[in-house]
């Protein structure tokens, strides 16, 4: 079914488009929280939430790209039940991931509270990854949005790892001179 | 701000960038050939581009057409593989192979054409499929058995090619034949492809090397209750790939899988 007419569904309050919501994307969705989460129940979880705050919010929203507005919630709630886990839960990629972008911060005091919402943060990277050239913007998403290993992305685009982990760091680091330049002060 | 900020962060980015992240295509790298081939790879589009308007092919009505460059005949062929090299080892035996998931123990989750390109990074489908032969219609499905704990322990995915097929999607008989006719090609990165063993004369195994490729290929001769049988097994880009033949020429086998290992459709074997 396409996702015009999921929407459509979800317009109409029919309950079914739950269903086929779940069925067209619940898996991909599951992956995505899984890689947060690396627990398949608090995963699955995540992603229910997800199905009822779509439920909740269409209408009034009528997303165009139907998975990401979904993806978007339920990334949303993974990093929720990333907070209400203890640290030790957390998996080795999460982690790795945020070291990775703790260096694009520019002024790394850690533990300050931070007068940016997380909300700005999105706008001022979206507005940053929209200015990459496509390979380079499609890499950050897929490693930053996304969580795919380095490994992973190497084999997806049939591009050596090393090459991965360069363009990355670069990527990094014009985005650290980009918040900088944005103001971002803690 | 801590990078878990950043990384939460994210989570508001605009969709339309998701949507690119989740939906674009292998990014092509480009390469030392890539201008030479351009004027070449004009002309084939133009034959390719004749070809359909002649309505050269015949479809069966309810199969799933395949990318016309697939049936583009090859003028010149790109690569090639040369016959003498390649090793053939005798299949003394065919043994059933399959493995049962408990449901109690294992999740299974169908996988769509998105879930296999995103799970494998590429599209399976080889680059040169051999002339009327048509993709089945759940090449773009399979089932995926998970761990309880999320870990993906069978991830196999099987694409089939004949020349026809019955009402329940199994392949039919080829003409006055008592078998089909085809390839099935299987891919895993976990390793657990197959649903047949087969048995190889041990003494003397020998593999061929097709673009750097080490690539075991089987071969069993027709018999009154079996047809003439072709197999290649080979791992490539961390997938391990098995692929059957069934009364195929080994010439199109081996196009097959070097079109895999190469990532081009215009195979040819030399004379």
């Amino acid at each position: 079914m396409e996702d015009c007419e999921i929407v459509r569904m979800f317009w109409n309050r029919d309950e079914t488009a739950i269903a086929y919501a779940e069925s067209k994307y619940g898996t991909k969705l599951g992956v995505i929280a899984m890689r947060i989460l690396n627990n398949r129940e608090d995963a699955a979880e995540c992603v229910n939430d997800t199905m009822l705050k779509a439920w909740d919010t269409i209408p009034p929203q009528k997303p165009v790209y139907l998975f990401a507005y979904m993806a978007k919630i339920c990334r949303y709630f993974a990093f929720g039940i990333l907070d209400r886990n203890s640290a030790q839960k957390r998996s080795a990629e999460i982690i790795e991931l945020t070291n990775e972008l703790s260096q694009c911060i520019p002024d790394p005091i850690s533990e300050i509270e931070c007068d940016i919402e997380s909300r700005e943060i999105g706008h001022l990277i979206s507005t940053f990854i929209s200015g990459l050239p496509k390979e380079k913007r499609i890499i950050f998403m897929r490693r930053y949005w996304y969580t795919d290993s380095i490994c992973s992305i190497s084999e997806r685009y049939g591009i050596s790892e090393s090459k991965v982990k360069t363009m990355l760091f670069r990527i990094r680091k014009d985005l650290k001179d980009f918040l900088r330049k944005e103001g971002v002060v803690l | 701000m801590n990078g878990k900020d950043l990384l939460r962060g994210m989570s508001f980015i605009d969709e339309k960038l998701i949507a690119e992240a989740d939906t674009a295509a292998p990014i092509k790298v480009k390469n030392f050939f890539l201008k030479k081939y351009l004027v070449a790879a004009a002309c084939l589009v133009f034959i390719a581009a004749i070809a359909i308007s002649l309505n050269k092919f015949d479809i069966p009505h309810g199969f799933q057409k395949l990318p016309e460059h697939t049936y583009t005949p090859v003028q010149p062929p790109y690569e090639w593989i040369d016959p003498n090299n390649v090793a053939l080892n005798e299949i003394k035996e065919i043994v059933e192979y399959s493995v049962y998931y408990d449901p109690d123990l294992y999740d299974i989750h169908m996988w769509n054409a998105d879930d296999i390109i995103r799970y494998y990074g590429k599209d399976l489908t080889p680059l040169y499929i051999p002339a009327f032969l048509y993709p089945s219609r759940y090449n773009k499905s399979t089932k995926a058995v998970y761990e309880k704990n999320g870990e993906i322990v069978s991830d196999s995915v099987t694409m089939k090619f004949y020349t026809g097929y019955n009402e329940d999607g199994s392949p039919k008989l080829f003409q006055n034949s008592s078998s089909v006719k085809g390839i099935t090609v299987q891919a895993s990165k976990t390793g657990t492809i197959a649903s047949y063993r087969y048995v190889l004369s041990m003494n003397k195994v020998k593999k061929t090397d097709i673009g750097g490729v080490q690539v075991l290929l089987g071969k069993k001769a027709p018999s009154a209750n079996f047809p003439q049988m072709y197999t290649a097994e080979f791992a490539f880009c961390g997938i391990n790939y098995n692929i059957t033949a069934l009364q195929m020429e080994l010439s199109e086998v081996l196009k097959t899988v070097a079109s895999i290992i190469w990532s081009d459709g215009n195979i040819a074997v030399t004379e």
